[in-house]
């Protein structure tokens, strides 16, 4: 049988000719009609250009140097724009990364979807047409979504929407570009439920890209593992996820977060006191309603919620960035003073001055502080950079020439510099991949191991939670719906919330 | 196009070098005096002995012209710096207190703004009396309201980037912040803004002297010397051309470095 896609060789490359590497180099791929594959890879790793280069959407700069790519048996490599527009939509469906800029935010569901309609071959698409698209994606009620604008839906109803404008024309072939990397887990979970589902209704191929191991391994039948734009591994998910041979592999299933294992920390000194804290913003939306905890000496509290449950309200709260409405925050019994809790945030890209040389950046709370002079405080950046793992003469460099790992140290250096008692953390590697996050959660455990602060770990990733900290908090709509010993509470979760959260980790579903 | 505009940068910049060199040291450019007149070479045609002409009272044109630069381009600088500098504080307040203080000051900008500009230059200068230095104040205070608008803005934007909010649980003081973070990050665009804003200041002051509120007569000013050719245009049409040429050429150059400055920072 001949397969319904094989790519021999590809080569990509970006930029003028003879330099740099490739960016897909001689990659080699095949998806046979109803099969679901994989390919897993760091950003960087070429997976995106191998997509949009089998989607004929490669940007102006990119020029396939090499290889044969052929779809249903004939030729598809070097094709015209004109016969890819043929292609695209009937054939090959293509669903973008972000389900926030994918679609036109002046036009209502309705009118994009019968505009991808009418590329299929559809003339003059009814309403039924329409509504049965979105049906088939399994939005409950199509005929009031039909009527809205993308803003007014949800990040996962969008990804829906793309879905069904995809696959409206029943493509033999869904490319999906990380479909699910900027929804929650458990929206991610729903959405690749469908996708699976569809596929296997309608008899689609699936081309997943993902960075995600666990989410190849819940969904795809084979699983490709990219790195620097050559496949390295290749074979059915059991195989290569089982026993992985290439050290690449190897080194990707090594750094998915593991739950701590051992006997629950025992209760320490209580250093971090929250009671009955409520934040309302103005215009009446409760961000946070009564919500308690307590933060040990030295422990981990880890705090997992989808997006708007309230958990980065909370973050702001305790390093101080807003005033609760109501409620205490205490530390050691005191208000906290300043100094005393540092926070790191979620995007390394934006959290670092990109004016500021990365040793001012450091410097920046010793500054505050008014701490030292100009000469111990240079010493000091220099101890605090060897201690987050960066090498001393990138304190003259600017954010803007180190990578997202790197950068998320230098935020960690900076929240080191005034040794403080508590560090907030607020998804502090939910912008990274799998190795670096691996890495840097091994760097907060040796820092913690080595200066004896806190930390309050908000996460929406329950894996990376508990991989990291000792006790955990689920919040749900602003409350605190269970909280204990990780351990305990995921091999008893109490809540409903905490055992949907559980089940939608992904790799999960093959023992991963 | 990007050759086109390559091609530009060139003459451009010798434009921009001539005026402003003609500005610093005038004498250098032209030995004859631009106030004292020979009345036996009156109104003549532009030769080899006055390459631009001269004019009703036989004063060298090209005289006028190079000591008319100094003038002229001081007061579009000033004028540049005046609407910079206000606009960036007024923005900088606005945009940082926020609330019912940002409200007052930006509608008191959107009033300033629904006013036609050339209409406030003339109150102003009315009030001030007529001068090089202060038809430069009012051409800087009738373009001050759009520069308060993008560096509020702008002002906002930083405000709540990351960094910013880092440095709050930093313990950095709000002073500090504003000045270290949210100034530097929040001047790009105001200091794009300038360079356009150069261009346009030459074509203002020029506009504003033509009318008669620029320096007082025999003082050499390209748009006053505009005018001064005016009731000869019939017989002399050198004492009108040739200084407007100037003045289109220097805008004109400005003009076409700041664009090519501007996209060369925003590709960076």
């Amino acid at each position: 049988m001949t397969p319904l896609l094989a790519v021999r060789g590809l080569t990509v490359r970006y930029g003028p000719p003879g330099r740099g590497r490739p960016a897909v180099d001689g990659a080699d791929l095949t998806i046979d009609a109803g099969e679901i594959v994989a390919v897993v890879g760091e950003s960087g790793s070429g997976k995106s250009t191998l997509a949009h280069a089998l989607a004929g959407l490669l940007p102006a700069t990119a020029r396939v140097t090499g290889g044969v790519v052929t779809f249903g048996g004939e030729r598809v490599d070097g094709l015209r724009e004109r016969a890819w527009r043929r292609l695209r939509g009937r054939r090959i469906a293509f669903v973008p990364q972000d389900p926030g800029t994918a679609l036109n935010p002046l036009m209502t569901v309705r009118a994009q979807l019968a505009e991808a309609l009418r590329l299929t071959g559809t003339p003059r698409p009814g309403e039924d047409a329409l509504e049965e698209a979105l049906g088939r994606v399994g939005i409950p009620d199509p005929a009031a979504v039909l009527c809205r604008y993308p803003h007014q839906l949800s990040g996962g109803f969008r990804q829906r929407v793309l879905l069904g404008m995809a696959l409206a024309g029943r493509p033999a072939l869904l490319i999906a570009d990380e479909p699910t990397s900027a929804l929650d887990t458990t929206v991610q979970k729903t959405v690749l439920d469908l996708v699976q589902k569809v596929a296997a209704r309608d008899g689609t191929s699936v081309l997943l890209i993902t960075h995600d191991l666990g989410v190849a391994a819940d969904r795809a039948d084979r699983v490709a593992v990219m790195t620097e734009g050559r496949v390295v591994e290749e074979g059915p998910a059991e195989q290569v996820l089982g026993s992985p041979q290439a050290a690449y592999t190897r080194l990707l299933l090594r750094s998915a977060p593991q739950p701590l294992t051992g006997p629950a920390p025992a209760p320490g000194e209580p250093l971090l006191v929250v009671r009955d804290l409520r934040k309302v913003y103005p215009g009446g939306t409760v961000a946070v309603e009564s919500a308690s905890f307590t933060l040990d000496r030295s422990g981990t509290l880890g705090l997992v919620g989808a997006s708007g449950s309230g958990k980065s309200t909370i973050a702001r709260v305790v390093t101080g960035l807003v005033e609760p409405t109501s409620g205490s925050v205490l530390l050691d019994g005191a208000p906290v003073r300043a100094g005393r809790v540092q926070f790191v945030a979620q995007n390394p890209y934006a959290s670092l001055d990109p004016l500021m040389s990365v040793g001012r950046i450091v410097a920046e709370p010793l500054r505050a502080l008014r701490a030292g002079t100009r000469a111990e405080r240079r010493e000091r950046v220099r101890r605090l950079l060897e201690d987050v793992g960066l090498p001393p003469e990138v304190a003259r460099r600017r954010p803007s020439a180190l990578s997202g790992g790197q950068r998320q140290r230098v935020a960690i250096a900076r929240a080191l510099a005034p040794s403080p008692d508590v560090i907030v953390l607020d998804e502090p590697v939910s912008a990274l991949d799998t190795v670096t996050q691996a890495q840097i959660l091994a760097l907060l455990r040796r820092l913690q191991d080595k200066h004896g602060m806190a930390y309050l770990l908000i996460s929406h990733d329950l894996a990376v939670v508990a991989a990291a900290a000792g006790r955990l908090a689920v919040m749900r709509d602003g409350r605190i719906v269970e909280s204990g010993p990780t351990a305990g509470v995921l091999a008893a979760p109490e809540a409903p919330f905490t055992r949907e959260l559980l089940a939608a980790i992904p790799g999960g579903g093959r023992g991963g | 196009m990007t050759f086109v505009r390559r091609l530009g940068v060139v003459p451009s910049a010798l434009v921009l070098l001539a005026a402003t060199a003609a500005a610093l040291a005038p004498a250098l450019f032209s030995p004859a005096d631009p106030l004292r007149g020979d009345l036996t070479q009156r109104l003549l045609p532009p030769g080899a002995t006055h390459p631009f002409g001269t004019d009703e009272l036989g004063r060298d044109v090209f005289a006028r012209v190079v000591h008319g630069s100094a003038p002229s381009l001081q007061a579009a600088v000033i004028a540049v710096g005046v609407a910079v500098l206000a606009g960036s504080v007024i923005g900088l307040v606005a945009g940082t207190a926020r609330g019912r203080l940002d409200g007052l000051v930006m509608r008191a900008v959107e009033v300033l703004l629904a006013v036609p500009s050339f209409l406030l230059i003339l109150v102003v200068v009315a009030v001030l009396g007529p001068g090089t230095r202060e038809v430069a104040l009012a051409v800087g205070v009738s373009a001050a309201a759009v520069f308060s608008r993008v560096m509020r803005a702008e002002v906002v934007r930083v405000r709540g980037s990351g960094y910013v909010e880092a440095a709050a649980v930093c313990g950095t003081g709000r002073a500090t912040v504003l000045l270290t973070h949210v100034l530097p990050n929040a001047a790009g665009p105001v200091a794009a803004l300038a360079t356009l804003e150069l261009g346009n200041a030459v074509l203002t002051v020029a506009a504003v002297s033509f009318l008669g509120f620029g320096a007082p007569p025999p003082a050499p000013e390209w748009g006053s010397l505009v005018a001064a050719g005016r009731p000869f245009l019939a017989s002399a049409w050198w004492l009108t051309t040739v200084p407007g040429l100037v003045i289109a050429a220097v805008a004109l150059a400005v003009n076409h470095l700041g664009h090519v400055l501007r996209t060369r920072s925003e590709t960076r």
